[in-house]
């Protein structure tokens, strides 16, 4: 019988598993998110750094095309050096990409469905809060690993395929587990606290705007206070790279500088930024608990 | 664990910022149309959206098909369409991409989801209409899509949080046929939350009435319409007058109707051999009698007024 012709009828069929359905809420978002103007522009211009290691690592194999062009070998082959710091400079250098795709595909995953109230409906559907939280910070999730642990490893790959090095990636397990590890702590905080301002505001604007100052400010803040209270006095009672804490791009580079195996820029053990990164996560988890909810009581 | 009733609720106490929104609130509401009666402020978003799950109960359980509400909120909402009072939808979509995907998010397999949206929208009355984007869509199209979105995955049991808001007389209409055609026809059980009577007298044969917080009374429309109050309505052959001055003096409430008809309101305990009696000794015919029901309104009227002091009068079994 034609659809048209078809009044209601009851479903005999059987239903998916009830842990596939924050891939629903994930795979609308990213679509959603890929048909946004400008935003395939932006996710090119974020990945110029990775075709410049690319190109780096070409050149690395081909030291006697640049010397034959006049450049002097053992300089040369120190600029070009293919080691953890090489991986760990590329993470880092994409911290302002990964704060640009945060907001164009983060801003609005929660914000929208405040605007439109479709919370209620979503958990009105079988599915838990962390099934939303899931699918929505996926969406994120995905974009940013496009960023940074996705080219990261196709490096990896690139060099092992120059240098045609196929034991490169067993042999460099552990490089790889640490590029695996500094992303994630790169993008996990960046994912959790666009959805925590995102479910602070019914505007995309106001998200972005919120996010901007938590990402910015801080950052601002720390580098004052380190170079104003540099005093000897107060340094006895307080470190000055105590302030460091206080600002998300300051415990990145120190524990990415841990997980690398590289020199730290703070004197702080990097157990304490761990300890900052933690109240990041705590507080971004605790604003999604009181925002998430089915029903909006005014008090 | 199949049970026979929609919903039992034992005692369900809910608090809002500090302030208790239902209060104790015990009932056993079998499967069918059932109305959820109150004024504004008396409970009945919050009672809806308490067996949801949405907001966790101080005391007391709720059980859906015998499922606990509290937990087990994926199985209950699993068997609930609900459809909110409130203006809703996912923007960025059109009528069936946005109930397709509702019912995505129920664990329809996609190609079933897609097959179902279809159906329900036109079921729902949503033809062409339905690959235009939700925001283009004036109220009563919006309605239909909210109870589209709330039948797509085929529940057991619909919610319908005011359903008619915003809706014109026509549409008002065509909309409880829609619910009634569902609630009798199509084997749903449905939830009807109103503070409109005329509403829930057309679709439900159940009602439950909320009044600040607690329940005032609930049962089959029917029985609540006949019960307590015995009222009768009489004519008299001639001269009316004797047998009224006969019934006045033995304490019963009579009053004059129009076209001759006189209204007669027996105690629970009087029989209508009184009538004949005082007819009798007043040297009167009666050449009519037929007992009136009590409109859904005067049940609601007195459920309300026996919340305030007395005990409610009509918990009818069901």
């Amino acid at each position: 019988m034609p659809v048209y012709e078809q009044t209601y009828r009851h479903y005999e069929g059987v239903y998916r598993p009830r842990t596939l359905i924050w891939t629903i809420i994930a795979s609308r978002g990213i679509r959603r998110v890929w048909q946004t103007k400008w935003f395939k522009m932006v996710l090119f211009f974020c990945l110029a750094p990775f075709l410049i290691r690319a190109i780096q690592i070409y050149l690395s194999v081909n030291l006697e095309l640049l010397q034959w062009m006049g450049f002097p070998a053992q300089q040369v082959e120190e600029l070009l050096a293919i080691d953890d710091l090489f991986y760990l400079n590329f993470l880092q250098s994409q911290m302002f990409a990964c704060f640009l795709i945060t907001l164009i595909a983060g801003a609005d995953l929660i914000a929208s469905d405040r605007r439109t109230k479709a919370l209620t409906l979503y958990l009105s559907k079988p599915i838990t809060r962390l099934d939303y939280l899931f699918g929505k910070g996926a969406v994120a999730l995905t974009y940013l690993y496009g960023v940074t642990l996705i080219p990261a490893l196709l490096l990896m790959f690139l060099y092992a395929f120059f240098h045609e090095d196929w034991g490169y990636f067993w042999s460099q397990r552990t490089l790889f587990l640490r590029i695996v590890v500094y992303a994630h702590v790169l993008v996990l905080p960046m994912v959790l606290m666009i959805l925590a301002v995102s479910s602070l505001s019914k505007s995309k604007v106001n998200s972005v705007v919120m996010f901007c100052v938590i990402y910015l400010i801080p950052l601002a803040l720390c580098n004052i206070l380190r170079e104003t209270l540099d005093d000897p006095i107060i340094t006895r009672f307080i470190p000055r790279d105590f302030w460091s804490l206080f600002c998300i791009q300051n415990i990145w580079a120190q524990l990415g500088n841990t997980v690398f195996h590289q020199d730290l820029p703070y004197e702080m053990h990097w157990m304490w930024y761990a300890a900052g990164m933690a109240v990041v996560w705590i507080l971004c988890g605790w604003v999604l608990h009181r925002q998430i909810q089915a029903v909006e009581v005014v008090k | 664990m199949e049970s026979t009733s929609a919903l039992q609720i034992e005692n369900l106490t809910v608090q809002l910022a500090s302030k208790t929104v239902l209060q104790e609130i015990s009932v056993t509401m079998p499967r069918g149309a059932i109305g959820l009666l109150g004024p504004n402020g008396a409970g009945k978003s919050t009672l809806l959206k308490t067996v949801m799950g949405f907001i966790p109960p101080v005391k007391g359980t709720a059980l859906v098909f015998g499922y606990n509400c509290a937990k087990q909120g994926a199985e209950v909402r699993q068997m609930i369409g609900y459809m909110p009072e409130e203006d809703t939808y996912i923007p960025g979509m059109s009528a069936v991409e946005f109930v397709s995907y509702c019912g995505l998010l129920c664990g329809l397999p996609p190609k079933e989801a897609m097959l179902r949206a279809h159906q329900v929208l036109h079921y729902c009355g949503l033809g062409e209409a339905r690959y235009r984007k939700v925001e283009t869509y004036s109220t009563g199209m919006r309605q239909r899509i909210k109870l589209a979105q709330a039948l797509v995955h085929d529940p057991d049991l619909l919610f319908l949080d005011e359903p008619t808001n915003g809706l014109d007389p026509l549409g008002r209409k065509a909309m409880l046929e829609l619910i009634s055609d569902v609630a009798h026809n199509k084997g749903i059980s449905v939830i009807l939350s109103s503070h409109l009577l005329p509403d829930v007298e057309m679709v439900c044969d159940h009602v439950m009435v909320l009044f600040q917080g607690k329940l005032a009374t609930s049962g089959r429309i029917q029985d609540l319409k006949q019960l307590a109050q015995k009222s009768y309505e009489v004519r008299i052959k001639g001269d009316a007058e004797p047998f009224v001055n006969v019934m006045r003096e033995r304490g019963i409430a009579i009053s004059p109707k129009r076209d001759g008809f006189l209204r007669i309101l027996l105690t629970e305990n009087m029989e209508t051999d009184t009538l004949f009696e005082a007819a009798r000794d007043s040297g009167t015919q009666i050449r009519h009698i037929t007992r009136e029901e009590m409109t859904l309104k005067e049940v609601f009227a007195a459920a309300i007024q026996s919340t305030n002091g007395e005990p409610a009068p009509g918990h009818a079994e069901t």
